[in-house]
């Protein structure tokens, strides 16, 4: 019986640090701004790690051909054709010891894709470190949530 | 000299022999996206799924669950419940994903054809890690749609993808 109550009241603690864990990292979900202002990134959720898509731009249209901005600079030509409104430039970010890692953030600009860790420097503002290889040799955006009304 | 050449030349050959493969083709029943209304102008989540088995297939093959040596996606076709549904998406990007695989980008088609209700998306030249793909118990369809004008209703799709595989004879 003293086995059964403890082994009770660990399941239940488990169950509650791992909800809590899971509702911390939920609080990236929302509206970014990296420092550029050039797009917007909504951040979603889907099977427990979290993805960006770019829901808008500061210029929408390409100036050479008028008609909505392209990934161009994709590397793999026949992805070229994917409209950058709706984008997903951050995947697979997963929520582990205060902080999402283990994911990737892909550069439309540049056509290049780097490993990305975001920390939380408070509700509001992101620090998203995109590297190659060593982590410490990256650079550092910071992204702030942009508040829907 | 020559002895052990040949000795090299027929393990190279033994080596071939067993390792000779075969290409066969995988389709998957029709998997459901469906984006939950109401949608908002702009690019939108359309999420389905589907266990795809592998091992059961390659059994009724013929073939052991380890004979999966690669595989590659080759095309996908999406099934709308009625041309509406085209008409109001002007592009439509597909992605798979799995717990133990990250999500990649395998399909778009751009702009999507009004009035239609069959759409075949142009299928990505570069892809990784397909085979590790369709050995997970539950693949994820992830679909960026664009949809041109707010809609109450949810948006639906069938998916049938069609994967190639080359497996160990």
């Amino acid at each position: 019986m003293k086995n059964l109550i403890l082994f009770a009241f660990f399941a239940f603690f488990s169950t509650i640090s791992a909800l809590s864990a899971q509702d911390a990292g939920d609080k990236l979900i929302g509206l970014w701004e990296p420092s550029n202002g050039k797009v917007r990134i909504k951040i979603e959720k889907i099977a427990n790690k979290y993805y960006g898509k770019i829901v808008w731009l500061r210029e929408p249209n390409d100036p050479q051909t008028g008609q909505p901005k392209l990934d161009k600079n994709n590397p793999d030509q026949s992805m070229r054709s994917v409209p950058l409104k709706g984008y997903r430039m951050l995947k697979d970010f997963v929520y582990a010891d205060g902080e999402w890692n283990n994911g990737t953030i892909y550069d439309p600009e540049s056509g290049s894709t780097y490993s990305g860790v975001i920390k939380a420097k408070d509700d509001n503002t992101l620090d998203l470190r995109g590297y190659v290889g060593v982590k410490a040799l990256g650079r550092t955006d910071v992204w702030k949530r942009i508040q829907v009304k | 000299m020559k002895v052990l050449l040949f000795f090299w030349g027929f393990l190279l050959c033994f080596f071939f022999a067993c390792t000779e493969s075969q290409t066969i083709t995988f389709k998957t029943a029709p998997i459901a996206l469906v984006a939950s209304g109401p949608l908002f102008e702009g690019t939108n989540t359309a999420q389905g799924e589907f266990s795809p088995n592998i091992a059961d297939y390659l059994k009724q093959q013929g073939l052991a669950p380890s004979s999966l040596q690669n595989a590659t996606l080759q095309k996908v076709t999406l099934t709308l419940p009625d041309s509406l549904q085209s008409d109001l998406v002007s592009e439509i990007t597909l992605q798979l994903a799995a717990d133990q695989v990250d999500m990649q980008k395998v399909a778009v088609l751009n702009p999507v054809p009004a009035g239609q209700t069959q759409l075949t998306l142009s299928v990505a030249q570069e892809q990784k890690k397909i085979a590790d793909l369709l050995q997970q118990n539950k693949i994820l369809l992830v679909a960026d749609v664009n949809i041109k004008k707010d809609m109450d209703a949810d948006w639906q799709a069938t998916a049938v993808l069609e994967f190639l595989l080359t497996v160990k004879k």
